[in-house]
């Protein structure tokens, strides 16, 4: 009976901690409820609670099987209450009978309320609070056993965890809240001000990517947070500088960027580069945090470099016109070339033509040089006496139109018989040969050639000679046609120009000129606005005189502009100002100089924003997310580490678990299926993502192993078995997978069933780094890996356990990518290889001393202590040294015959007594019962009663335990599937399968691929089996 | 299989032999005990020399229980030493059997109308 103490119940920290759960007089839940329908259902317990105890009363956070009135208002009077004595003792209270009990029998809890029986865990927060208890009670005396008391005790950690998370889940909504209270005040300048937001850490690794950001850069946060900022967005020629400078800057802290705004080119997931407004923070604590404001600000840089651009092209033409083309037809040029194409072909006449459509898109001619006698006629007939600049061929049933329409050059020397001549020019007299050529500016045919009555007449060779003279006229041909469009566009950008000014003069940004001497000249209506001076009150005064200039830069700017002989004001800077009315504003602002005829800055115009509300916002981002971190970095060191036990189940650990600032939702937790067999599950897990979701997914993860393996056991013991590792995976699976898809986030995990008694590691690797394994026999390293998915890829998915032998000295190794993916000073990876290179060296060390190891080199290789990723490295030695003994151990194998049985019934007693023992005769007695029976079956069903088999025995003695494992190559036969037997004495069989269930503790059955059968079984050595004083400590009895 | 058996008034006393009846001597138990039981309607069987009773036993004494009721007689078991009785109480067959301490007092039992 615990004295109780007067001070915990009212302890104040204890208090607070109790109402920042926010669970007293909360609504019932059914994660409680459910938690307590368990203990009830496990401990044959009328009623459970979840009863949480303040300095007045107890309150049930879950309860069943109250009496009606208790279970309205759920709570009683502090007085009525045994679980403030587990508060104030910090203890377990179990009562079996408190009418016995000197100092309960008169509680008011035992005379008013009828509370017999009590056994009550202290539900303890990881800051050491105790918040009240986790009890079941029973109206009538009861003896609490103690195996039903460890499951109590584990399910109280269900209840912590749980409270730890509405704990954690509450002030991470409380910073929520704030951060959008903020949000919400500065939406419009966030928006339109500034738009991606990107957070890097010191080695530019993305943690924060909004949503404007992934909109302009094409890429998801979810792809984007963890990789390097530099790889994402930096154009690949600017890369080596941008991490050369970020080099710098975390070496000297010289900046040229940070605080500033600049402008810079970005490049978008689809390659394309743009120009972005870039304004860059820093945050330093408790890491540094680079912040990245950005703005894409392609239309603003377009338009100008369009009026640069256009500018050179008139340039351009100014020169092409001077030197190419004098008059607007370029007649000149045209003819030049036509009398070089005469005199080289030797031809009699000839043209050069453009070719133009007509409005039904049908090509046509336009000559832009014709000379000779075979025209003449022609020439004379079309244009009569006045001289006109051009000739339209348009017929398409001669010479030209068949070389138009197939872009083909044509050679004629016998134009009188050829039909290609046409009707028009085959009458011409004139023409005794011809050669006509289409030329092309790039893959447009933009003119021809033609020439006639060379006394040779024309070949295939020409046209090959005449290439040259035909780009010539091609490129001719089309300066001229650019030069009619740049016309067009002079016109459109004389009309933007117009526009832009408009823009400018009604601009909302603060203009300010200053003129050489710092005194202002100009003062727009937007800074009238802001400032609440009129333009009228500060021009012609000094800047730094002006009221809106703060008193204490006023000295300074003064300074600045009267010793300045050289220096200019820089480009970019920032400064408050204050309005009338003394409000203060942060604007920044960007310097242009004018100057003037003798080169010297004549006026210093400044363009200005007002960045007031958007730095508070900046600031006030920065520091949610601050807190954010601070709370995943709590909830992972309460939540998600589970120190390991130093020793369990015969295997030695080691572990070494750093989490980073970062938090990447690195977990391990340790499971026992039941208590039934002898081995324990190990889990190790990785959230995608950081910061506190990846926490609390982490730690939901966990919550949602401990509850299927809890619902599992009570589906599976009646089987007589544990529940598989793929079955927990599947049920956690059903469970998490379609939250982690929707949340856009999955888990590497690695969920390993160590069982010793077997020789068998069993692991379900769910796209985790993979498993390092030291085979002690061959003294051989390797690998172990799974091809199951992350969770939260697949809505469904079967998983695939994968089963390797370990043995005496093997060690097996687990770590989070932390390990692996730590980075030296040359950005390489230590890597897998590292990783064996440093334990293949390492094989006869202790666990701890090998991941201490590990933790060492890593530290060394990086050239830091400080982990940027989260470090997990966990590993496990089988050594057997203090719950396993190897001399425990006895196999021997038999025929599988009936006349067997006597020999194994004498094999089993005698180890019993001798190894385990000594031990009660009944006790033994009930385990041979057991071995005899399930041999029989074996004899009977497995072979069938035919000859010539065998069975094997193993017989292992743990320290509180024996078990048992029957090996057979016979049929399948579970006979924990066989139905219960007749108990009224009408068939004389069927009782097997039910003796050895009530002989044994836990009876599991296994087939395994190569036709063997084990049905292993396994019986609690309890203090009374034992000959000889009691030897358990005095833990349940108080 | 040898049994030794004694007559006691109207009852047969039967002795069954020991040290075990399993799996692997019930058969032919069940067989050379058929004609004893079918002797006589007051069966005292002396489970005193049996240290051993597996399921398969214990399936050839519901057999001799079910043989003597169908032929209008009665049975009770004597001798009955620690650890058999346990698998009788583990799988309750022990409300269906006349257990008695003594051969006397089963003898008085199978003889009573």
């Amino acid at each position: 009976m615990p004295v109780p103490s007067d001070s915990s119940i009212n302890d104040i920290e204890r208090l607070r901690t109790l109402q920042a759960t926010g669970l007293m007089d909360s609504a019932a839940s059914e994660t409680y409820d459910r938690l307590v329908r368990l203990a009830a259902k496990i401990l044959d317990a009328p009623v459970a609670l979840v009863s949480l105890v303040d300095n007045e009363r107890q309150f049930f956070k879950g309860c069943i099987g109250l009496p009606l009135d208790l279970a309205r208002s759920r709570q009683t009077p502090i007085r009525q209450s045994f679980c403030r004595y587990v508060v104030e003792s910090s203890k377990p209270l179990i009562v079996n009978d408190a009418s016995l009990d000197p100092l309960l029998k008169d509680h008011p809890a035992h005379t008013e309320l009828g509370v017999c029986a009590y056994a009550g865990f202290p539900i303890r927060t990881t800051d050491n609070e105790i918040l009240g208890s986790f009890c079941v009670l029973d109206w009538k005396p009861r003896k609490w056993l103690p195996e039903q008391l460890d499951i109590l005790e584990d399910l109280t950690q269900s209840v912590i965890t749980e409270i730890e998370l509405s704990l954690a889940l509450r002030e991470i909504r409380v910073v929520a809240a704030e951060s959008m209270l903020n949000e919400a005040r500065t939406h419009a300048v966030i928006t339109s001000a500034l738009d991606c937001i990107i957070s890097t850490d010191e080695s530019g690794t993305v943690l924060e990517f909004n949503p404007a950001a992934e909109a302009t850069f094409g890429y998801k946060a979810s792809y984007a947070i963890g990789k390097q900022m530099v790889d994402l967005i930096v154009p690949p020629a600017f890369r080596a500088a941008h991490l050369a400078g970020m080099e710098r800057y975390l070496k000297s802290g010289k900046a040229h960027i940070i605080g500033n705004r600049i402008e810079i080119v970005a490049q978008k997931a689809d390659g394309s580069i743009f120009p972005v407004e870039l304004a860059l923070t820093e945050l330093e604590i408790p890491v540094r945090i680079f912040t990245a404001y950005m703005r894409d600000i392609t239309e603003r840089k377009s338009a100008a470099e369009e009026i640069n651009r256009s500018s050179a092209m008139l340039q351009a033409i100014q020169k092409a016109q001077s030197q190419f083309i004098l008059d607007l037809t370029g007649a000149t040029a045209f003819e030049g070339l036509l009398a070089s194409l005469l005199s080289m072909t030797g031809s009699e006449s000839g043209f050069v033509a453009e070719v133009l459509h007509s409005e039904q898109r049908t090509p046509y001619l336009r000559t832009r040089a014709i000379a000779g006698e075979a025209w003449d006629d022609l020439c004379h007939g079309i244009l009569g006496d006045g001289r006109q600049e051009y000739i339209d061929f348009g017929n398409q049933d001669n010479f030209l139109g068949a070389a138009l329409n197939s872009g083909a050059p044509i050679i004629s020397n016998d134009p009188k018989s050829d039909p290609r001549s046409g009707a028009h020019y085959g009458a011409q007299p004139k023409i005794e040969n011809f050669l006509g050529i289409p030329f092309m500016h790039g893959t447009e045919m933009v003119g021809m050639v033609g020439m006639a009555n060379r006394p040779d007449g024309y070949n295939v060779g020409l046209i090959d000679y005449l290439q040259p003279f035909l780009t010539t006229c091609g490129n001719l041909i089309s300066a001229q046609r650019v030069r009619e469009q740049r016309t067009a566009f002079e016109e459109r950008l004389r009309i933007e120009r117009d526009f832009k000014s408009a823009i400018f003069d009604t601009a909302t940004a603060l203009v300010l000129v200053l003129d050489s001497n710092g005194t202002v000249v100009d003062f727009n209506r937007s800074c009238e606005k802001m400032t609440g001076f009129t333009r009228e009150e500060v021009t012609g005064v000094p800047v730094w005189a002006t009221p809106f200039y703060p008193k204490e830069d006023r000295e300074a700017s003064h300074k600045y502009w009267t010793e300045r002989t050289t220096n200019w004001p820089p480009a970019v800077h920032e400064r408050w100002w204050i309005s009338r009315n003394g409000s203060r504003h942060l604007t920044a602002w960007n310097t242009s100089i004018i100057r003037g005829e003798d080169g010297k800055p004549a006026f210093f115009v400044r363009c200005g924003l007002d960045i007031t509300e958007q730095r508070r916002n900046e600031q006030a981002l920065l520091q949610a997310r601050h807190r954010e971190i601070e709370i995943g970095a709590q909830i992972q060191q309460t939540l998600l580490m589970t120190k390991p036990p130093e020793v369990i189940a015969g295997f030695r650990t080691g572990a070494v678990m750093h989490a980073s600032q970062k938090i990447d939702g690195d977990y391990i937790e340790f499971f026992n299926c039941g208590n039934q067999l002898l081995h324990f599950d190990f889990l190790i897990g990785d959230v995608m993502g950081k910061g506190a979701t990846a926490a609390l997914l982490g730690a939901a993860s966990k919550g949602q192993f401990q509850r299927a393996i809890r619902r599992l056991i009570i589906q599976t013991s009646e089987f007589g078995r544990a529940p598989e590792p793929e079955e927990i995976l599947a049920a956690v699976q059903q469970v998490m997978a379609p939250e982690l898809i929707h949340l856009d986030s999955f888990i590497t995990l690695n969920y390993a069933r160590f069982h010793p008694g077997k020789r068998m590691l069993t692991l379900i690797d769910c796209g985790h780094t993979r498993t390092i394994h030291y085979r002690a026999q061959t003294e051989e390293w390797v690998y172990l890996q799974g091809n199951n998915l992350p969770l939260g890829v697949l809505e469904h998915e079967t998983f695939v356990p994968l089963s390797v032998p370990i043995n005496i000295g093997d060690i097996v190794l687990f770590y989070s990518d932390g390990v692996t993916e730590a980075v030296n000073s040359d950005g390489e990876f230590f890597g897998e290889e590292g990783l064996m290179h440093t334990v293949q060296a390492a094989s006869h060390m202790p666990p701890q001393e090998l991941t201490n190891l590990v933790f060492e080199t890593v530290c060394e290789y990086t050239g830091t202590r400080q982990v940027s990723d989260d470090f997990t490295c966990v590993a496990f030695r089988f050594e057997q040294d203090t719950s396993y003994i190897s001399e425990h151990r006895a196999a021997r194998e038999f025929p599988a015959t009936m006349d067997s049985l006597e020999e194994i019934r004498i094999f089993v007693t005698e180890f019993c007594q001798k190894e385990v023992g000594p031990l009660v005769e009944d006790t033994v007695h009930l385990m041979v019962l057991a071995v005899n029976e399930a041999i029989t079956n074996i004899v009977r069903h497995a072979y069938g009663g035919r000859d010539g088999y065998h069975v094997q025995v193993i017989i292992e003695a743990a320290a509180d335990e024996v078990i048992f494992y029957l090996h057979d190559g016979g049929l399948p036969f579970d006979p924990t599937g066989i139905p219960e037997p007749d108990f009224d004495g009408g068939k004389d069989g069927g009782f097997g399968l039910f003796i050895i269930q009530q002989c044994m503790d836990a009876v599991y059955y296994e087939h395994y691929d190569l036709g063997k059968n084990c049905l292993s079984m396994s019986r609690k050595i309890r203090p009374e089996d034992r000959v000889g004083p009691d030897r358990r400590p005095a833990v349940y009895d108080i | 299989m040898i049994f030794e058996t004694v007559n006691s008034g109207d009852a047969l006393i039967i002795r069954i032999p020991g040290p075990s009846l399993d799996a692997h001597t019930s058969p032919e138990f069940k067989e050379e005990i058929k004609p004893l039981i079918d002797s006589s309607t007051q069966i005292v069987l002396d489970m005193s020399g049996l240290n051993f009773l597996d399921s398969s036993g214990l399936g050839a004494i519901l057999t001799c229980l079910r043989r003597t009721t169908a032929n209008g007689g009665k049975l009770a078991l004597c001798g009955m030493q620690k650890q058999v009785r346990m698998l009788f109480e583990l799988v309750r067959v022990h409300t269906i059997f006349k257990i008695c301490a003594t051969e006397d007092e089963a003898i008085a039992i199978v003889a009573s109308a």
